[in-house]
């Protein structure tokens, strides 16, 4: 049974200006299985980001196809993007982004609230267990300048992980924290990898995250490489 | 069915988490907040307060010119009017009508001397039946000092400001002098105050007879003076009086055409004036929701990366600014009531001298309040729409970048 989750064909992405046209990604290929931990290394500029932003659909491609589990959603109409966004894909940024104005329950029960057929009571039970098991479950009413760098960064991973997404997206996820708070975030996305069969795809430039993933990939020239040992 | 069902769970789900969201942000920045919704709120009460008191000043003012003059006049074009009492039993027939009162108008000059001298002054001199006009226009009511009952036909009543002018007390002689040079000694037997300056300072009120014998008139009148049940219709009863009678009629909207058109363009100038301050009001929603959208730009790309539409953050947007407004427009006209009652209870000395009142009047309708509560939700519709829109149409990948 084949258990490609995501598959990309033929993506291309150019930016263009008045000085400058820079082919971003070009006739990029790539595939995920269900339960595979992926880094994807390159320096910065390579497009890594673009990159995740097509996945993401943050984006759309100049051309190629995304299919989510055999769907193709480059071709979707926006709003079926939104949805699919919302129920299939968590994201992580390098600066946790969580919303100043909610506490760290309400951050990660927000995308819970979205479209969803479950109760704001179940919500909420939801995103209660996954703080706990992040070891936040004494900072559920906390806003986020009242957290540490790791602690919000944890609250993040929670809120990507709020929706029972089909994949993470996780973009330099540890690249503002010190090293050992690195060292914790890395720990727990292996776990989640493992304990929840979780896809996860992170993009970085930290080679000691890449070291801990399944498979990893060098982005160069707008093409991914397989990264062999 | 079922599907139905979750379905519908759903779009409330959606609702509530916009409100959620909205109100979050309402609450968070209270600064602006309050900003936004004092602004509704000064142009909803500037707007309220001031077409209350005008509308109050109007009708005060139509009330004291008609308050002791006729709605309708039906006059013979000027001929004297012999066969009176028939005419005033025909127009009393007419359904709406509730009196008419024969008169005979002349001028004349007043003559007195008392403790401040003597004293010469033109006068206006309507010559009617008292009892007439006890039922049809209730002069009786507008009686300050004395009686209307009067004993002889040489008893006369006089307007209050020139009663004070005189100087002169119940009962004093006066004499009236007619433009033919007639002379009549006249007592005075009441005065009354008609609440219009005009009336009250120039106009004395003689029975019928004595002005007929004073101007040499013989049994007869220069105008039937018609008034109404409601003065509104004053056009309608005018024609049937003109079917009815064949006389000339002049409604007391030709009477007082020029004052009516000063009143109406002086509304309509107030209202476009303080209009613009609602437009401002607007404005000041629109500026507050513009840089609200600028300060979290970053997190509505954080949104639509969750998942959002951009229908959800169109419709975040929309809330907050419609939810302002609308509290603005409740702040203002909670205001604006207050205002209007304590100056309705507290006259203001300076303006009742000036506008010959003892109160001001306040008067607005519960169809004006619904033009300016109306009037207000769209400009504030408008107002939030386009920075809403902006904040939909925001491209995800840039708003992330956005610091």
């Amino acid at each position: 049974m084949s258990d490609v989750i995501l598959k990309i064909e033929k993506l291309n992405k150019r930016y263009k200006d008045k000085k400058r046209d820079i082919q971003i990604l070009n006739d990029l290929d790539f595939e995920i299985n269900r339960g595979e931990f992926v880094s994807v290394l390159g320096k910065s500029g390579s497009g890594k980001t673009t990159f995740l932003n097509m996945i993401g659909m943050l984006d759309r491609p100049d051309s190629g196809n995304v299919y989510y589990a055999g769907q193709n959603v480059s071709v979707a109409h926006s709003s079926k993007i939104d949805l699919l966004r919302n129920e299939m894909l968590g994201f992580i940024f390098q600066f946790h982004y969580l919303l100043p104005e909610f506490s760290a329950l309400e951050n990660v029960m927000l995308p819970g609230l979205i479209g969803k057929k479950k109760t704001r009571e179940e919500v909420k039970k939801r995103a209660t267990e996954l703080l706990t098991e992040m070891q936040l479950g004494d900072r559920l009413d906390h806003k986020p300048t009242e957290l540490s760098g790791g602690e919000k960064q944890r609250v993040a991973i929670a809120r990507a992980m709020i929706n029972e997404p089909k994949i993470i997206l996780a973009d330099e996820p540890t690249g503002n924290l010190d090293e050992e708070t690195s060292e914790v975030i890395h720990d727990l996305l292996r776990k989640i990898c493992r304990e929840k069969n979780q896809t996860i795809i992170v993009v970085t430039h930290s080679t000691e995250l890449a070291s801990i993933t399944d498979k990893r990939y060098h982005l160069t020239k707008g093409k991914l490489e397989l990264v062999v040992d | 069915m079922l599907y139905n069902f979750g379905n519908r769970r759903r779009v409330i789900n959606i609702s509530m988490i916009e409100f959620f969201i909205a109100k979050k942000h309402i609450l968070e920045r209270k600064r602006q907040s309050i900003i936004a919704i004092l602004g509704v709120a000064i142009g909803v009460t500037v707007l309220t307060v001031s077409i209350g008191i005008a509308n109050g000043l109007d009708k005060n003012m139509v009330d004291s010119i008609l308050s002791i003059s006729s709605h309708v006049v039906a006059t013979k074009d000027g001929e004297a009017i012999d066969d009176y009492r028939e005419l005033q039993t025909q127009i009393e027939s007419i359904k709406g009508v509730k009196g008419a009162v024969p008169q005979i108008s002349t001028q004349g000059i007043l003559k007195y001397s008392g403790v401040f001298g003597s004293y010469v002054s033109g006068v206006k001199i309507n010559g009617l039946d008292f009892d007439d006009a006890k039922t049809a226009m209730n002069l009786d009511k507008k009686i300050v000092a004395g009686t209307m009952d009067i004993k002889k036909p040489t008893e006369f009543l006089i307007g209050k400001e020139l009663f004070n002018q005189l100087g002169a007390k119940l009962g004093d002689r006066i004499t009236v002098v007619s433009a033919d040079n007639r002379e009549m000694h006249l007592t005075i037997a009441g005065v009354f105050q008609s609440g219009y300056y005009e009336y009250d300072t120039t106009m004395i009120i003689v029975p019928l007879r004595a002005v007929q014998i004073l101007s040499y008139t013989g049994d007869t009148v220069t105008s039937l003076e018609v008034f109404l049940d409601d003065v509104y219709s004053a056009e309608k009863v005018a024609g049937q009086i003109q079917i009815k009678t064949n006389m000339s009629t002049r409604t007391w909207g030709d009477l007082n055409r020029n004052l009516l058109a000063a009143l109406s363009l002086e509304k309509t100038v107030m209202i476009l004036v303080f209009s613009l301050i609602v437009i401002i009001a607007g404005f000041v929603v629109w500026v507050i929701l513009n840089m609200l959208v600028k300060e979290k730009t970053r997190d509505i790309g954080i949104m639509r990366s969750m998942g959002f539409s951009s229908k959800n953050i169109m419709k975040i947007f929309m809330i907050e600014g419609l939810f302002l407004g609308s509290f603005g427009i409740v702040v203002g006209l909670s205001i604006s009531g207050g205002i209007l009652w304590y100056v309705k209870d507290n006259a203001i000395n300076q303006i009742t001298n000036i506008y010959y009142l003892n109160k001001i009047p306040v008067e607005i309708t519960s169809k004006e309040i619904l033009v300016i509560v109306a009037a207000n939700i769209v400009i504030i519709f408008l107002s939030s729409i386009f920075p809403a829109y902006k904040a939909a149409k925001l491209e995800v990948v840039e708003a992330l970048k956005y610091d």
